[in-house]
C-alpha cells in the first residue's frame, strides 16, 4: 500500500462507514511506516494518543484478580440479624455498592468516628471526669508533636473500627443509616512494608500488609483481611468466617469508610473505617 | 451441572470401565480439571451461560481472559493503575452478581465493557480531582522540551502521553471520553462501542468527531512546542 494522502482521510474519516475504514486501513499503514509518521501526525495531532501506555496483566495479577472476586462472592454474614429486623446478610458485599453506599452513610460515619456517637452506646450520665464512650482514646488526644516523638521514622498507625448501621428509616432521603454502634476498634502499628495481624475488638481479627507511602500521601494495604473470631456455640467452635479480603488504596490522615450490605435497599449494614497516620512525617496534602 | 468435588480431580471413566471395575473404582461423575478444560475451549458465550447456572469456574476463566483488555481500558479512563485493578475487580463482581441479567442479543465483550466503562466513569466523576492533572504536568513537559533539542509529539514517552492525555481529556463529555477510548485507541468497532455506549452509530461518529476536534485544539493550544517541531519534519 503507497502512502494515503492524509489531509484527505482525516477530512473523510467521520463522514461515513467507507472513510471510516479507509482510516482504519491508514493507521494500520501508519504503524509499520516511518515516513508517513510526520505527515500523519501534523495532519491529526491527536494520534499521539494512539500510543497511551499499557498496564500488562501476567498470571500473578490475574490469580489476584480471581481470588479477590471470590472473596467478594464468599463474604459469608458478618452480624447476626437482629431478630426484630429483616434477616439480611451483611456479606454480599460489591465494591461499587461499598463506594456508593459509603458516600451515603461517610458524613454521619466521619462524625461518629471524630466524637459523636450512637445514643445506644452512650452513657446516660457519665460520671463526672470520665471520658465518654466513644470518646478518642487517650493517646490520640495527645499533641501531635509528642506522637511523632514516640514514633519510630516512618512508622505507620491505624485505626481500624467496625460500626454496625441501621435504618429506623424515618429520614431514608437524607440519611441512609441513622444509628450507629461501635462494635470493635483497634490501634495498630507497622513499618512499611510491614505485616499486620491483630485481633479487633473481641468479635474479629484484622491482618494486612502495608505498602509505602506514595509522594502523593496514597498507600495501598495488600491482603486486607477482617475475620470473625472463631466463638464457639453450645461447645461446638465455629469455623472463623472472612468478613473483607481485599487490596486498599487509602490515604493519609483521611479516613476510608466502607459500607457493607447486602444490597442498596438492607436496612442494616456494617461499616469498616480505616485511618492511616505517620506521626514522623510531614502531613501531605490532600488531592 | 452436577459437581460433587472439586477433589476429585481424575480422568472419568467409561461406563465400560465402571461395570469391569465397579467393586474397586469409584465412580467419577464430574472432574474438575475436565470441565475447566473444557471451559478453557468454550466461547466468551459459553461462558456467560455457564455462569447464569452459578458456575464459578466460568467466572475464573472469564476472569483470566478479561483482565488484561479490561486493565488496560480502564487504567486508560482513569490514568491510575490501582484504581483501575480497582474498578475491574468490581466490574467482575458485578459480572457475577447480574449473570441472570445477560442479554444474549449482545456480544459478551459489549456487556463486560459497558459495566467497565460505566464503573470507570463513576469513579472519574467521584474523583472530582481532574486539576491534579493539569499544571504540574505542563511546566514538567515545558522543562523537558526546553532541555531536549529534538523533540515532537511522535517522540513523546508513553508515560508523558498519559500525562497530557488525562489533562485533556479532562475537556470532553464522559461519552466523548469513552468513545475516544474504545473507538480510536483501542479500535473496537464502532457498532460495538455503540452498544457500550448506549448510543446511535452515528451518535458515535459525532461524539469521536467532537473529541478529536477538543483534543487537537487542546494540544496545539497547550503544547505547541511539540505540534509545531512535528509539522512537516521527516524523522
Amino acid at each position: 500500500m503507497s502512502c494515503p494522502d492524509w489531509s484527505t482521510l482525516t477530512a473523510r474519516r467521520d463522514q461515513d462507514g467507507e472513510g471510516e475504514l479507509l482510516w482504519e486501513h491508514a493507521l494500520e499503514h501508519l504503524d509499520g511506516c516511518g515516513r508517513c509518521r510526520a505527515v500523519a501526525f501534523a495532519a491529526e495531532p491527536a494520534l499521539v494518543f494512539r500510543r497511551l501506555p499499557q498496564l500488562t496483566a501476567g498470571a500473578e495479577e490475574v490469580r489476584d484478580m480471581q481470588r479477590a472476586v471470590a472473596s467478594m462472592r464468599r463474604a459469608q454474614p458478618l452480624v447476626v440479624p437482629r431478630s426484630r429486623r429483616r434477616a439480611g446478610r451483611f456479606g454480599a458485599l460489591s465494591g461499587a455498592q461499598l463506594r456508593a453506599a459509603a458516600a451515603a452513610v461517610v458524613t454521619v460515619g466521619a462524625a461518629l468516628l471524630y466524637g459523636l456517637h450512637d445514643r445506644s452506646v452512650m452513657p446516660e450520665t457519665p460520671a463526672a471526669g470520665a471520658p465518654a464512650a466513644g470518646a478518642p482514646a487517650a493517646d490520640t488526644a495527645l499533641p501531635e508533636a509528642l506522637l511523632a516523638a514516640d514514633a519510630a521514622a516512618g512508622e505507620l498507625r491505624f485505626e481500624i473500627q467496625v460500626l454496625r448501621a441501621s435504618s429506623t428509616g424515618t429520614l431514608p432521603s437524607f440519611l441512609r443509616y441513622e444509628d450507629f454502634e461501635l462494635l470493635a476498634q483497634a490501634s495498630v502499628s507497622s513499618s512499611p512494608g510491614g505485616d499486620v495481624s491483630s485481633p479487633l475488638g473481641d468479635r474479629f481479627t484484622v491482618s494486612f500488609r502495608a505498602g509505602e507511602v506514595q509522594p502523593d500521601g496514597r498507600l495501598r494495604l495488600e491482603g486486607f483481611q477482617i475475620r470473625t473470631r472463631a466463638p464457639a456455640v453450645k461447645g461446638r467452635q465455629l469455623e472463623p468466617q472472612q468478613v473483607v479480603n481485599a487490596n486498599l488504596n487509602l490515604w493519609l490522615d483521611r479516613p476510608l469508610t466502607w459500607t457493607l450490605a447486602q444490597d442498596s435497599g438492607a436496612q442494616e449494614a456494617l461499616v469498616v473505617a480505616i485511618t492511616c497516620r505517620q506521626p514522623s512525617a510531614q502531613r501531605p496534602a490532600r488531592r | 451441572m452436577s459437581r460433587r468435588d472439586d477433589s476429585d480431580d481424575e480422568m472419568t471413566t467409561s461406563p465400560q470401565e465402571r461395570r469391569e471395575d465397579a467393586p474397586r473404582r469409584p465412580h467419577l461423575a464430574y472432574s474438575a480439571s475436565e470441565h475447566r478444560q473444557r471451559l478453557a475451549e468454550a466461547t466468551d458465550r459459553e461462558l456467560l451461560r455457564s455462569l447464569r447456572e452459578d458456575d464459578e469456574a466460568a467466572l475464573d476463566e472469564l476472569i483470566s481472559r478479561k483482565t488484561a483488555p479490561l486493565l488496560q481500558t480502564v487504567y486508560r479512563v482513569l490514568g491510575d493503575a490501582e484504581e483501575a485493578r480497582d474498578i475491574v475487580q468490581v466490574t467482575f463482581f458485578r459480572m457475577w452478581e447480574n449473570r441472570d441479567r445477560f442479554d444474549e442479543r449482545w456480544s459478551p465483550n459489549t456487556w463486560i465493557y459497558r459495566i467497565a466503562t460505566n464503573l470507570a466513569i463513576d469513579q472519574l466523576r467521584a474523583r472530582q480531582s481532574r486539576h491534579r492533572y493539569q499544571e504540574p504536568y505542563r511546566l514538567h513537559l515545558q522543562d523537558a522540551a526546553d532541555s531536549q533539542s529534538r523533540r515532537d509529539l511522535a517522540g513523546l514517552g508513553e508515560g508523558e502521553v498519559m500525562g497530557i492525555f488525562q489533562e485533556l481529556a479532562a475537556e470532553l463529555t464522559d461519552k466523548q471520553r469513552t468513545v475516544f477510548l474504545l473507538r480510536e485507541i483501542e479500535g473496537l468497532p464502532s457498532k460495538e462501542v455503540a452498544q457500550i455506549a448506549g448510543c446511535r452509530e452515528s451518535t458515535v461518529r459525532n461524539h469521536l468527531f467532537n473529541a478529536r476536534r477538543i483534543l487537537r485544539q487542546a494540544l496545539l493550544e497547550r503544547y505547541p512546542e511539540y505540534a509545531a517541531q512535528s509539522t512537516g519534519e521527516t524523522p
